[in-house]
């Protein structure tokens, strides 16, 4: 373990031969190659969809994109984006946090009411996030208090606030667009990214079918959740279809049918540039450079509870399990020096750095600071849970 | 001895996009620049004098080196990709009638937005920027040898990188192509925004008041070495068929940090050059600068730059031009180029004074320019000449019009300035280039001129022009200046 303690160190030091930490793995979908997988969907231009509706073609909703793959240009199928890959790794910390395998720094978001818990590791623009903007800290406005004083004052010069309370902001990169004034730019340090190779497009028509045979009409869709009134075939009314209200038939029509692949690679990295280029003020040399370990440390245990396990789900239809990975350090011109070490192990040397970057000075607090949410924030949130979204359908 | 930097894109991809809705290849060496002063040791708290730290000191003589040779995949072996998503936006929002499918279905209370990012994906992952001629010292080269090993990407910070700095010049891969800088307006130059002297406390400056990197960029042209062996013969000939009276047209700046002059007085602006102008160049001044005795022959004309054909122009003055004729005699060329930029060209005309716009103070006629209004293809077209042209001051008619059709009378124009019979002149009632000035101020004309109707037009000829494009009286003047009409896409 002291092995990777220090070679982490050696990889943030001042004479460095590391470029960063990379990660390299192969899945396939369970139950063995060629079986189908559902890359994520994204709308379809309105060009795209008449050309697709003039040609027959079915839509393909994903995303495909050209990548060097082994020095060759070839066709990939994105199967899970860099900001995507990133919240996974924040949920697996959370989770890790919530069952006590790690002692984080966490600002919690609680409804109880309503059964809504935020944090840290949950809010969409980390540091500069709205929910903690709209939040109290002990009946002070978050931006008024203490701790929301303090994380404003993170600069590219000095950002032990953000390392002390929110080092998922510097990990995985946070900017405050929204905020009046100029606020720092903190690029990710940590990116991963899955695609699948050699894709080919599936068809799939979907329907539905109702056990029940129901046929007729209703006489308005708008009280489905209230007493709408069933109009048997042949009533002279105008009135919707049942589907509307989910009875009756839908005929079987085209959907996007997700695709096959040769193989799904991952492909990951952590920075050691961009932690180099991480200041913290006037702390010594010697504790920026364990605190730059630390941050090493807890991006590469993300990863590890994240993705180090046997298998993967992205998402509905998207089961992936490992075939092979590696995880190395990549030094000057590409070479690669794998990393032999347990997630057990990782996260040990995480707690070790921490601790010694907080003796030499540069403090990551473990405990959680309890926010509650504005009014109008809970007012919006209430609102958002009561009327949630029409589901767009299928 | 020489300096080179080069980039390996670690997954083989340049996210970056400049301007945003284009993909950007070859990555320009601003941006390189730019991701070096990111990495340097600086405290925006500071007392120190700017500048005092060493990697400053490193920075300032790198953006003093000029423009490099960029050396990189050709841009026809680039594949570009858009990659969409969707992110939840920081605004808290429960979704109302008006936009029921636009609240975040994962965060309550929010909204959602569509993201679109571009990127290139070029054949060859390496690429290399290369000052031939640089003579780093020691403690330049170890200083920014330090700046390249803390840059984690290029572009976006999906692209990461690593960056590598050599004191020679770099072993050219066959994958690769030079991008030479090249004069403005060769055929298939592409722009790049390039390092220039200043522009690291440019950059801090802009970073201090809030402002963007990109509102201090400066470009340059670059060739890459694959075009300009392509079809040169057909460009030539397309080049000398454009025709046109003006020969040469030199810019000035006005310097930034004063009160904006506004449009409108540019007939005050341009007769202080006139003048400068006249009282600098030996006597005899040529007829065609004065103005006097060279009837039937072009004029040197004093021109205004307006900010103008972009979505936040607003008509002011972002310098002033001169356009030489053609048809002049080579003494007498001389004689104005003398005299408008000094002697030996390092003496051009810095300030104007003693008329009702006050003291006006030029920057560098050879200084890159910094926007788009002030390049001299801005207000020439392209070499190949422009068909369609559309004025952005207004026009004086010649004579008037009586019964006659103004738009005939316009025609008419534009063949006494020198330019070929246009096949339309379509009125306007009003400027329709954003920042195109209505009317002079009033109380501008100069005195003794016959007051004739002012108007805007468009026009077309039958064979494509080369600018500057100027008609009307006054024209010598600014008045009736034309800019190049091109579709958006066409920019």
């Amino acid at each position: 373990m002291s092995g990777l303690v220090d070679r982490l160190i050696s990889a943030v030091g001042a004479d460095r031969r590391e470029s960063g930490i990379g990660f390299n793995a192969v899945y396939q979908p369970v139950g063995g190659q060629g079986g189908k997988i559902m890359p994520p969907t994204l709308p379809v231009p309105d060009d795209v969809k008449r050309a697709a509706q003039r040609d027959g073609r079915s839509l393909r909703p994903y995303l495909f994109e050209e990548r060097l793959i082994d020095g060759e240009r070839r066709d990939t199928v994105v199967l899970d984006q860099v900001p995507s890959q990133a919240n996974r790794v924040e949920e697996a910390l959370l989770a890790a946090r919530d069952t006590g395998r790690l002692d984080l720094p966490m600002f919690e978001l609680l409804m109880k009411d309503e059964g809504i818990r935020l944090t840290s590791l949950d809010f969409p623009h980390r540091y500069a996030d709205a929910y903690l903007r709209d939040s109290e800290v002990a009946g002070v406005r978050f931006d008024s208090s203490e701790v929301g004083q303090a994380l404003r004052l993170a600069s590219v010069n000095d950002v032990r606030p953000l390392y002390r309370r929110e080092p998922y902001s510097l990990i995985f990169g946070a900017w405050d667009s929204h905020r009046k004034g100029r606020w720092p730019k903190f690029a990710r340090l940590y990116s991963s990214m899955m695609f699948g190779t050699e894709w080919l497009t599936g068809e799939r028509r979907a329907g539905r079918f109702d056990p029940m045979n129901i046929t007729g009409a209703i006489d308005d869709k708008a009280k489905a959740e209230g007493n709408w009134r069933f109009l048997p075939e042949g009533t002279k009314a105008k009135g919707g279809k049942l589907s509307e209200i989910g009875h009756g038939h839908i005929a079987p029509n085209a959907s996007h049918g997700g695709v096959t692949v040769r193989e799904v690679r991952r492909q990951g990295w952590i920075s050691c540039a961009g932690l180099e280029r991480l200041r913290f003020g006037d702390a010594s040399p010697e504790a920026a450079t364990l605190a730059r370990a630390t941050l090493a440390a807890l991006a590469l245990a993300g990863d590890r509870l994240a993705f180090g396990r046997p298998s993967l789900w992205l998402r509905s239809g998207c089961d992936l399990t490992k075939v092979s990975e590696t995880l190395f350090f990549e030094v000057v011109g590409g070479a690669q020096e794998p990393i032999e070490a347990s997630s057990a192990e990782i996260l040990a040397a995480f707690v070790e750095l921490r601790d010694r970057a907080a003796s030499a000075g540069i403090v990551m607090e473990a405990d959680v600071i309890e926010v509650a949410p504005t009014k109008q924030l809970a007012e919006a949130i209430r609102f958002a849970l009561r009327s949630a979204a029409p589901d767009a359908g299928e | 001895m020489a300096l080179s930097i080069t980039v390996r894109l670690r997954d083989g991809r340049y996210d970056a996009a400049f301007p945003p809705d284009r993909v950007e290849w070859p990555p320009h060496p601003a941006r390189l620049f730019c991701a070096l002063v990111a990495s340097a040791d600086y405290d925006t708290g500071t007392t120190e004098p700017a500048g005092a730290s060493a990697d400053d000191v490193a920075l300032r003589w790198l953006e003093s080196a000029g423009p490099p040779l960029v050396l990189a995949t050709p841009r026809s072996e680039v594949g570009q990709f858009v990659r969409e998503g969707f992110v939840v936006s920081n605004k808290t929002k429960a979704p109302d009638k008006k936009n029921p499918f636009g609240g975040s279905t994962v965060w309550p209370g929010r909204t959602n937005g569509e993201s679109l990012r571009r990127g290139a994906l070029p054949a060859d992952e390496h690429l290399a920027f290369i000052w031939p001629d640089a003579q780093a010292d020691d403690a330049t080269l170890w200083r920014l040898t330090r700046l390249t090993r803390r840059v984690p990407y290029l572009g976006r910070s999906t692209s990461s990188a690593e960056v590598l700095i050599h004191d020679e010049v770099v072993a050219h891969r066959p994958t690769w192509t030079a991008y030479r800088p090249t004069r403005i307006g060769t055929p298939r130059a592409i722009d790049l925004r390039v390092p220039y002297p200043g522009y690291l406390d440019q950059l801090r400056a802009a970073y201090d008041d809030g402002h963007r990197a990109w509102e201090v960029c400066r470009s340059i042209a670059y060739l890459a070495d694959e075009d300009a062996t392509t079809d040169e013969a057909a460009d030539e000939t397309a080049a000398a068929g454009a025709v046109g009276p003006y020969r040469d047209l030199l810019l000035w700046p006005i310097e930034r940090g004063t009160v904006p002059i506004s449009g409108d007085r540019l007939l005050a602006v341009t007769e202080m050059l006139r003048r400068a102008a006249i009282s600098r160049i030996a006597d005899p001044v040529p007829a065609q600068a004065s103005g006097h005795g060279a009837d039937g022959r072009p004029h040197v004309a004093f021109v205004p730059l307006l900010d103008a054909g972009h979505q936040h122009a607003d008509g002011h003055l972002l310098g002033v031009g001169v356009a030489v004729p053609v048809e002049l005699a080579g003494d007498d060329r001389l004689a104005i180029l003398r005299g408008l930029l000094g002697a030996d060209g390092e003496d051009p005309i810095r300030e104007l004074r003693g008329g009702t716009a006050g003291l006006v103070r030029l920057g560098d006629p050879t200084d890159l320019p910094l926007t788009w209004g002030l390049r001299p293809d801005r207000w020439t077209g392209p070499p190949s000449g422009g068909h369609r042209w559309v004025s952005v001051t207004p026009v004086m008619l010649d004579r008037y019009p009586g019964r006659r059709d103004p738009a005939e009378v316009l025609a008419d124009g534009f063949v006494t300035a020198g330019y070929p019979r246009p096949t339309s002149v379509t009125l306007l009632e009003r400027p329709i280039v954003r920042g195109a000035v209505q009317m002079p101020r009033r109380g501008s004309l100069p005195d003794k001129r016959a007051r004739r109707p002012i108007l805007h037009c468009q026009v077309e000829f039958p064979t494509p022009v080369r600018g500057p494009v100027i008609a009307g009286a006054l024209r010598y003047l600014g008045c009736g200046m034309f800019v190049p009409e091109v579709s958006r896409a066409g920019r």
